[in-house]
């Protein structure tokens, strides 16, 4: 459990895998919306010649257990083998926003639901596979609280119940943990959230300690989860395998305000977010998320890269980038062609267009953390 | 953790290693300044009538996408972009730039002269690649002509050394012979060929002259920076910097920008054998003399050229071209930036330099007589160190030194630090530090500063510039008479 993490490659994409309810009642699915429930097969091996050999990706709850109690990993279960078949280890998002229609997530019956649901999904990868898996159980605990119970931006659509719902993710993710370690021990844990940077307003100094509130909020999910907060959760060391670090270029603001730039004096940089976050947990580190839009992909990746390779030279534990998404998606709410993946929509038979200057980027970095490891035996 | 990194010198290579050591996120690190100010030798000053002074012409012109982005993020919008029009003035009058294309200005006897000897340089290529001097090489490029009338004087004002004790590699591999077809067109059909068009701009700081680029870094590192530290020790055994006021600072990695014969100079137990390579460090001195004038000035020029004796300077810089902001107004005032070098080769006397400039200006016409009542305020910068010379000896004394100073953990870099002149413009300076921190936090080859210890295997990196590119010292990189050919204009 101590050891460090082995992933199959550096580099790894990530499959947008939400399943949330829109506010009009609508079922996402981005499995399927990006065609990757169906082209699956096409994925990998492009992936594989990129020699990203490790995919983030998730499990869709609502097709599993269509009636209590019952699982058809159906939806599951192609995709599983045609990813040992290609060689790409998959890293599994348990419950990525979506949950059956019939649940109240602030239920005790939503934890107790989603611990069979982990038990099943434990013993069916068990059965599948031989390599221990690689699971996190609630994606994004402390965004998802904000979102979906303080501010309204995702199902339930709650308003200020954050913290209640942080609460009670960290109770599901750590049942979740249980069971599967309880159907294999070698089970690695992943526990993703973004790392922010929020400054109060220049004009309103005195936001100061609410935006520094809002700023330490980031950490409540792991804390919980390594029972520092509330350890009657029954949160401990042992539930943080690998922190995932999600970044992206919003992801620092000034409080009620604008985005910190990165021309902005006061963007903090990305390095040191991970050696804040390092130093408090100790624990090995990815970046479970990073990507942007457009034009700006090479540069981004560039950005990051750097400030990975940086924190890496400062003997920080990055094992790993995963470019978020790894094929363009449809805007949730609008549906917008987003051009934020290495790859584009699928064509009817499954081609995907390649981003040629973010693909030069990703192979240039490749090289440099390829060269870089080699030296630091790291 | 991290390891404690000290930087010598707030000048462009001190400021943009800790940027990126900042940017980056590391920590344990400080930059040292002798100076009230940042900026170093990309300083500038202003004085009580509102007149700002560069040391001497700076042009903000860069190959490196890190350095526009830099440049665009500590500037905005703050900032004029400026046609690099440039002039060369003898014989009484107006050259355009660059010389070989416009030989046609000056007077018949002078032309065949310069015709002749191009002819002669183009029978023999292979003198070109002879050449080991910096003077058999201008021979060989230009011919006789031009090298007498302009090449050899020019460069002695400039480098205050005799150019045969100059080497030519700094000027990169891709020297080549002038296109004597064009020369001769342009002298039979009258025309020129200029360096300058739409296409050859460089950005200026709105505000604050040159040093107004480095003053924004402040919004980013100031907290980091210690201005009035003079040091005066490096203790490389102790890893310790003792500066003037007393205090002592330890290292682990010493990143110095300081000229690299007085960072010698400033460690004890140099062994002799490297100390004495230092003997082989040569430099140029300059006189940096502004004349603000109460006269508005209508011309477009940037800097004219001077290879003549008739006045003191080799350069003079209409900065109010620059940047409306340059003079208290500039309805009614104009500046001349002019430079003037020294050296053990080349003495000047500093106590009537003004008004040696002043009547160097009368003498070739950038002043008139009735100008003398008008000039408004005049300022002198004594710059210790202006070019790192590239002489011959130059290279295998680096190659002795910097290894001896690698292998103490001290990295020694800038445009003084490095002493190579040919990366020692202001973006190969700042990218001088900025490659040198992602060396020591990502490991990546430093590709701009040449370590004359591995020469062989090091590419040689001032290929960079394009085909039509070579060096006209001084000024940094020009490009050399490619432009679209215009009608002549009237010389001024």
């Amino acid at each position: 459990m101590r050891d460090a993490p082995q992933f199959n490659s550096f580099f790894m994409g990530g499959f947008e895998c939400s399943t949330h309810l829109l506010p009009s009642g609508r079922r996402l699915d981005m499995l399927a919306a990006t065609g990757h429930d169906r082209h699956f097969r096409r994925d990998f091996g492009r992936m594989r010649a990129m020699n990203i050999t490790t995919a983030r990706t998730g499990i869709r709850w609502h097709l599993i257990e269509k009636s209590p109690g019952d699982y058809d990993w159906s939806s599951v279960l192609p995709m599983l083998h045609a990813a040992r078949d290609a060689g790409i280890q998959l890293l599994w998002d348990v419950c990525h926003y979506g949950y059956p229609d019939d649940l109240d997530i602030f239920s005790p019956e939503f934890v107790t639901r989603f611990r069979r649901l982990s038990k099943a999904f434990a013993r069916m990868l068990n059965n599948e596979m031989n390599d221990p898996p690689v699971i996190s159980p609630v994606n994004e605990i402390s965004f998802f609280s904000w979102a979906a119970g303080e501010s309204a931006h995702l199902n339930p659509y709650a308003i200020g119940r954050g913290f209640e719902l942080k609460v009670q993710l960290v109770r599901a993710a750590l049942e979740c943990a249980d069971a599967f370690r309880e159907v294999n021990p070698r089970t690695r844990l992943l526990h993703t959230d973004p790392a922010i940077h929020i400054l109060p307003d220049a004009a309103r100094p005195e936001d100061a300690d609410t935006a520094a509130g809002y700023d330490r909020a980031q950490y409540q999910g792991w804390d919980m989860l390594s029972g520092r907060m509330l350890p009657e959760l029954g949160g401990g060391e042992q539930y943080l395998d690998v922190i995932g670090v999600n970044f992206y270029p919003n992801n620092q603001w000034y409080y009620e305000g604008e985005t910190i730039e990165r021309d902005d004096p006061n963007y903090k940089p990305f390095a040191q977010l991970l050696r804040e976050v390092y130093e408090r947990y100790q624990r090995p580190l990815i970046i479970s998320e990073t990507g942007t839009e457009d034009d700006a992909r090479p540069d981004w990746l560039r950005y990051v890269c750097d400030q990975v390779r940086a924190a890496m030279a400062g003997g920080i534990p990055v094992h790993g980038i995963c470019l978020y998404p790894i094929v363009n998606f449809p805007g949730w709410a609008d549906e917008r062609h987003c051009h934020n993946g290495l790859w584009d929509y699928a064509d009817e038979t499954g081609e995907r267009e390649v981003c040629e200057p973010f693909a030069a980027e990703v192979l240039r970095q490749y090289e440099l953390f390829a060269a870089g490891l080699q030296t630091n035996g790291a | 953790m991290e390891q404690k990194i000290v930087i010598l010198g707030a000048g462009p290579t001190g400021l943009g290693a800790g940027y990126r050591l900042n940017e980056l996120g590391y920590r344990n690190w400080a930059i040292y300044d002798r100076n009230p100010y940042v900026g170093g030798l990309a300083t500038s000053f202003e004085d009580s009538m509102g007149f700002t002074y560069d040391i001497g012409g700076h042009v903000m012109f860069s190959h490196y996408q890190y350095f526009d982005d830099l440049v665009d993020k500590l500037l905005g919008d703050q900032y004029t972009e400026i046609m690099r029009e440039a002039w060369v003035w003898m014989m009484d009058r107006f050259v355009p730039y660059p010389f070989q294309n416009n030989i046609r200005h000056l007077p018949p006897d002078v032309v065949l002269e310069c015709v002749l000897g191009l002819i002669e340089s183009q029978k023999h290529p292979e003198r070109l690649k002879e050449a080991r001097t910096f003077d058999e090489l201008i021979d060989a490029q230009f011919g006789t002509g031009i090298a007498r009338v302009f090449m050899k004087p020019y460069n002695f004002k400039v480098w205050a050394h005799p150019v045969d004790h100059m080497s030519i590699d700094w000027l990169g591999e891709r020297v080549s012979l002038p296109d004597l077809e064009q020369i001769l067109r342009n002298v039979i059909s009258g025309q020129d060929s200029v360096s300058w068009g739409p296409n050859n701009k460089f950005k200026y700081p709105l505000y604050g002259g040159t040093g107004g680029l480095y003053t924004p870094f402040k919004r980013y590192i100031g907290d980091r920076i210690h201005l009035n530290k003079h040091a005066i020790t490096v203790d490389a055994a102790n890893k310790q910097v003792t500066f003037s006021d007393g205090e002592v600072v330890d290292y682990d990695l010493l990143f110095s920008t300081m000229p690299l014969d007085l960072l010698i100079n400033r460690m004890p137990d140099v062994p002799d054998a490297v100390r004495e390579q230092t003997h082989h460090l040569h430099h140029s001195s300059g006189l940096i003399v502004g004349v603000g004038v109460n006269r508005p000035l209508d011309s477009s020029k940037c800097w004219i050229y001077f290879p003549e004796t008739s006045a003191p300077f080799y350069r003079t810089t209409y900065l109010n071209n620059y940047s409306p902001y340059i003079t208290p107004d500039p309805e009614s005032y104009h500046l001349l930036l002019t430079e003037t070098s020294y050296s053990p080769h080349k003495h000047e006397d500093k106590a009537t330099i003004v008004d040696r400039v002043v009547q160097g200006l009368v003498n070739v016409h950038l002043l008139e007589h009735d100008d003398l009542d008008r000039i408004a305020s005049t300022y002198l910068i004594d710059v210790d160190y202006s070019y790192p010379v590239p002489t011959t000896d130059r290279n295998r004394a680096l190659g002795t030194i910097q290894p001896y100073l690698s292998g103490l953990d001290i990295y020694s870099r800038g445009r003084f630090g490095a002493w190579e002149y040919e990366i020692g413009n202001m973006d190969h300076s700042v990218m001088q530090g900025v490659e040198w921190a992602n060396r020591m936090l990502l490991g990546e080859v430093e590709v701009t500063w040449k370590d004359f210890a591995h020469a062989a295997e090091t590419p040689v990196n001032i290929t960079r510039q394009e085909d039509d590119f070579y060096a006209m010292p001084g000024h940094g990189w020009v490009r050399a008479g490619v432009e679209p050919v215009t009608e002549s204009a009237a010389a001024d």
